[in-house]
């Protein structure tokens, strides 16, 4: 038993690096897109291959089609197409266009032979020209297969060392947690056939699975309300897939799902309870929910907008008034730290929306004036920050949490101490603000490593996908969502090892809490959307 | 999309801020990895401050100097052993910086970076020491109640066979911890064989007798005057006789301040400089990696009248007890100085072997002729001066020196030397804090430390 948990822990971290090594490798061969349509213009013969999803016709030179004459618009139209619809073409602002020398109100559809006019330049649609898009190629089916089994074996090993600490005692909710996982996650990926860009899902549930260890270990009574919560999570997830597949349902649903997230904070905010000093809490029936945590996926839902809407209602206002309300109801709840992730989650989506750097930092100069005026008016707001780089010498002080969290993760070592091997566990929040510490204690720094280079992938995915998505909108929300991950996981990480100020904030699938969890999986489905259609095949051509 | 996808770019530079933010953290783990795990507060090896859970700690034949019973460190029964090995082992607090317990932590505890504090099988490692804690017992006995310092060592492997600082106390007694505490017994915190420096008195004499000897060929046929002390410069440097014409060999048995006043004077400073930095002056030293206090001689830019007096270890010259008996070591090893060392192995509980010093050479101090000569005048002065009764059955070279430490301080005592024969390698340092003269006072504490020694180590 002894010689099988200290190979285990050795065993884990290798696991781990393959299996995001061939996650990373499978997600970020994207094969080009097919090619929608082709406009030729006339007179002069220019050809234009639109590919994209979203293309923006006009004289700025990061239009996707760029005709440089003065009488076009800088940006003057806008090319969406829509999965088993057709492509439509739009005006920005006022901008003529003319199809077929009849005059665009808003919008219409194109087909094939149409003649788009706009300034004197007359753009003809044709049947797309086929690249050789064959070097892309499609994640396989074994790579997905592959991924599958060695997460099962990394959770059974997981599991392997809570049979190993606890012996005969175990609870019954940790051997239970860990099989259903594994069953449901099989359950899912064969219905799926294991086609399509499952490693999104397949790194959601080894970040679950470290969720559960550290309910395991930490407050093992604490885990069958976290596996409710993942599947309820994956539930969300899943639903919002499908609504994700449908931008026009969509772009709908906005609206209720801002008034939504609006009246919870309001609700929030009249009935809430107070736990630590933060108002954040809400009960319904014996269960408490955290809707701070909720709103999150709300907000970016709201707050992301497709190519169209960008380029025809200019201003991010709206947006800003919006944001601004949902930041001052979390300061009304004395929850700082979520309202700085609300904030810099703004500033994603502000910046994504308008491009314009200067706002951004005219916002961020402001916020930091209004931060430090809160912090001369209140220093007992400044007094929480008392131990930032001093933790050490107030190590039983205001330095406590993050003094043992540090020695935590030293006592680990690179690859742990094993599962439920920790004495992190016994300092306050260590479940939740200081997970990070456990993680390293107990599974090593290379496994915590890993967990965090899940949300880097994620982000860099959000990137990487932008391109060839379906909509803007997708990818405002998938960065937005990514952002807010890496954010996030910053204060967690950083704080509780003194790099940053301790502002108690979780992290997201592996802190211990229901409405996190739940979050978190709400949260990943704008990064499942972004890369979803990319890999669909175009039927308009 | 192009526009949003030149925008998304900004998902770089945050990624980029969190990966340099993870590096830092690695850095960090790294650089500061140890003090962390380390740190008292850490209950995988602490219990309430106090390392608890860690190897043990032996001598050379075994004897348990500390370990850990049920998560409580405990010492040596018994109360001279736990005395005399106190500042080599070290105390709970780390008030006995250079202690193993606080100096040898990580290994005790068996931390790394790698492995953090997980250990395979029990909790820990062991620590075997070179140290005899039956030689150790019988050096704090004849140090009595006097403040000083004695270390012994193998200069042919380099290990450490005794190593008693004293004022010391019983750990085991809170009322005499308290006492520590409290500052009654003075400097009791320190281990004076590595961290206290004394003034080097007349045992620095067999430095410049090997400086004599390199640099006058005729060094044998050389005499010089003592009238009771010679005058330098207009100054009198007085002499504890009145030797009258002294050669090398006298002056080294009778320990003539006239004759080596004037020798140094002759020698001159570019040489004496030499000489005592060959013999780890102003040198850094270290001991299983522990920094001991580090000698000082320094004659540049001096009169006559201070070279004369550095010449026989007074002016400013201060000595370490290591460093002094490493330099002690090479002349009885033929000019090159071996390392000492204290730490034996290092074993893992499941006997897994991490460590296995073995004596390593310093940089050659002298010539081997040289340091035979030097040998030859020592060996004349313990026949010619201390005798050689006091050292039964052994061939003992020594230099006593009485340091003057001030005009109304008895001088510090002390006693530099080695035993020449094969199954006994072993040169001693004996320092007695304001013990009077040399010869006797610390000479005697190194009679029965050899003494000790032999029994134990040769068996008679």
């Amino acid at each position: 038993m002894n010689i099988a948990v200290f190979a285990v822990r050795f065993i884990i971290p290798v696991l781990l690096i393959v299996l995001l090594f061939s996650c990373v490798k499978n997600m970020f061969k994207i094969g080009k897109r097919h090619p929608i349509l082709r406009l030729v213009m006339e007179p002069n013969g220019a050809e234009f291959n639109i590919t994209c999803a979203e293309s923006a016709i006009g004289r700025s030179r990061i239009c996707d089609v760029r005709i440089n004459v003065p009488s076009v618009s800088r940006r003057h139209a806008v090319l969406t197409y829509i999965e088993d619809v057709g492509v439509k073409i739009s005006q920005v602002g006022n901008c003529k266009i003319r199809v077929n020398n009849k005059k665009v109100d808003g919008f219409t559809y194109l087909n094939l032979g149409d003649v788009i006019e706009m300034g004197g330049v007359q753009l003809k649609v044709c049947n797309p020209k086929f690249e050789d898009i064959s070097s892309g190629k499609k994640p396989t089916v074994k790579g997905v297969i592959f991924q599958a089994v060695l997460l099962s074996i990394v959770q059974l090993l997981m599991l392997f060392e809570f049979v190993a600490h606890y012996g005969k005692d175990i609870p019954a909710a940790i051997p239970v947690s860990f099989t259903t996982l594994i069953a449901g996650q099989w359950i899912y990926l064969i219905i799926n056939k294991f086609k399509g860009n499952l490693q999104i899902e397949i790194m959601g549930f080894l970040l679950t699975s470290f969720g559960f260890s550290v309910a395991a270990s930490a407050f093992p009574s604490s885990l069958f309300k976290q596996l409710v919560c993942a599947v309820l999570g994956f539930a969300v997830f899943v639903a919002f897939g499908f609504v994700f597949k449908n931008i026009e349902l969509t772009m709908k649903m906005r609206y209720f799902i801002g008034a939504a997230a609006i009246l919870m904070f309001a609700y929030n905010i009249l009935f809430g309870k107070e736990i630590n000093g933060a108002k954040n809490w809400i009960e319904i029936g014996s269960f408490t929910i955290q809707p701070s945590e909720l709103i999150k996926f709300a907000f970016i839902f709201a707050g992301a907008a497709t190519l169209e809407r960008l380029l025809s209602t200019r201003n991010i206002l709206l947006f800003l008034a919006y944001s601004g309300i949902c930041i001052g109801a979390l300061f009304l709840m004395r929850d700082f730290g979520t309202a700085s992730i609300y904030f810099v989650t703004m500033l994603i989506i502000a910046y994504m929306r308008s491009g314009d750097i200067k706002a951004i930092a005219f916002i961020v100069a402001a916020a930091g004036i209004g931060a430090a005026l809160i912090i001369k008016a209140m220093p007992y707001v400044a007094n929480r920050f008392a131990a930032y780089r001093h933790a050490w010498e107030l190590a039983s002080g205001k330095g406590y949490q993050q003094t043992r969290t540090m020695i935590a993760i030293a006592s680990g070592g690179l690859f742990g101490l094993g599962g439920g091997e920790g004495n992190l566990d016994r300092v306050a929040a260590a479940d939740t603000d200081l997970v990070f510490g456990i993680l390293c204690e107990e599974w090593g720094l290379i496994a915590a490593l890993c967990a965090a280079l899940c949300f880097v992938i994620f982000a860099v995915y959000s990137l990487r996908c932008t391109p060839r998505t379906n909509s803007s909108y997708y990818a405002i929300a998938a960065c937005a969502a990514s952002g807010l991950f890496l954010f996030q996981i910053s204060l967690n990480i950083f704080g509780s090892t003194d790099l940053l100020p301790l502002t108690g904030v979780t992290m997201p699938f592996i802190s211990n809490g229901g409405s996190s969890m739940i979050a978190s999986w709400a949260l990943l489905s704008f990064i499942k959307a972004v890369g979803t259609q990319v890999i669909k095949e175009a039927d308009v051509g | 999309m192009k526009q949003m996808s030149v925008r998304a770019v900004i998902m770089l530079v945050i990624t980029s801020v969190f990966v340099a933010g993870l590096c830092i953290l690695c850095m960090f783990y790294v650089t500061d990895g140890d003090d962390w795990a380390l740190y008292p507060a850490n209950t995988h090896i602490f219990n309430e401050g106090h390392v608890s859970k860690a190897g043990s700690i032996t001598d050379r034949n075994g004897v348990v100097l500390s370990h850990s019973v049920d998560g409580v460190r405990k010492y040596n029964d018994d109360l001279l052993i736990r005395k005399s090995t106190l500042h080599a082992v070290g105390d709970l607090d780390g008030f006995i910086s250079t202690g193993l317990h606080t100096s040898y932590l990580p290994q005790l505890v068996g931390f790394d970076s790698i492995n953090g504090v997980y250990q395979f099988s029990g909790t820990g490692n062991n620590i075997k020491t070179t140290l005899d804690s039956s030689v150790c017992q019988v050096a704090l006995e004849a140090l009595g109640n006097r403040a000083g310092t004695v270390g012994v060592y193998n200069y042919k492997t380099g290990e450490i066979i005794c190593m008693v600082s004293t004022p010391t106390y019983d750990i085991n007694s809170q009322s005499d911890s308290k006492k520590a505490k409290d500052g009654e017994y003075k400097g009791v915190y320190i281990n004076r064989f590595l961290s206290a420096t004394y003034t080097p008195g007349s045992t620095f004499k067999i430095i410049t007798a090997a400086a004599g000897i390199d640099t006058f060929e005729d060094i044998y046929d050389r005499v010089y005057t003592c009238k009771g002390g010679v005058e330098i410069d207009g100054e009198w440097i007085s002499c504890m006789g009145n030797h009258g014409k002294t050669d090398i060999k006298e002056a080294v048995a009778y320990s003539c301040n006239a004759y080596f006043s004037q020798l140094a004077v002759d020698i001159g400073k570019d040489k004496m400089m030499e000489y005592a930095e060959k013999a780890g002056f102003n040198q850094e030293f270290y001991m299983d990696g522990i920094k001991a206090e580090t000698s000082y001689f320094n004659v540049e830019n001096t009169r006559n009248i201070d070279l004369a007096w550095a010449g026989m270890g007074q002016y400013t010259n201060m000595m370490n007890p290591l460093q002094y008996l490493t330099a002690v070591g090479a002349i009885a090893n033929g000019g090159v100085p071996k390392k000492p060392y204290m730490v034996k192995s290092i074993t893992a509980q499941n006997g897994l072997p991490l460590r296995q010093s073995i004596g390593q050479n310093g940089s050659r101090m002298i010539s081997k002729d040289t340091a035979d000569k030097v040998a030859e005048l020592m060996s004349g002065a313990v026949q010619l001066s201390y005798g050689s009764w006091n050292f039964k059955g052994l061939d003992v070279c020594a230099k006593s020196g009485t340091a003057e430490v001030g005009e109304d301080k008895t001088p510090h005592a002390e006693f530099v030397g080695f035993v020449r024969n094969e199954e006994l390698p072993l040169a001693f340092v004996v320092v007695v804090e304001n013990g009077g003269t040399g010869r006797t006072v610390a000479g005697g504490v190194a009679s029965k430390v050899l003494a000790a020694a032999k029994k134990s180590l040769v068996g008679e």
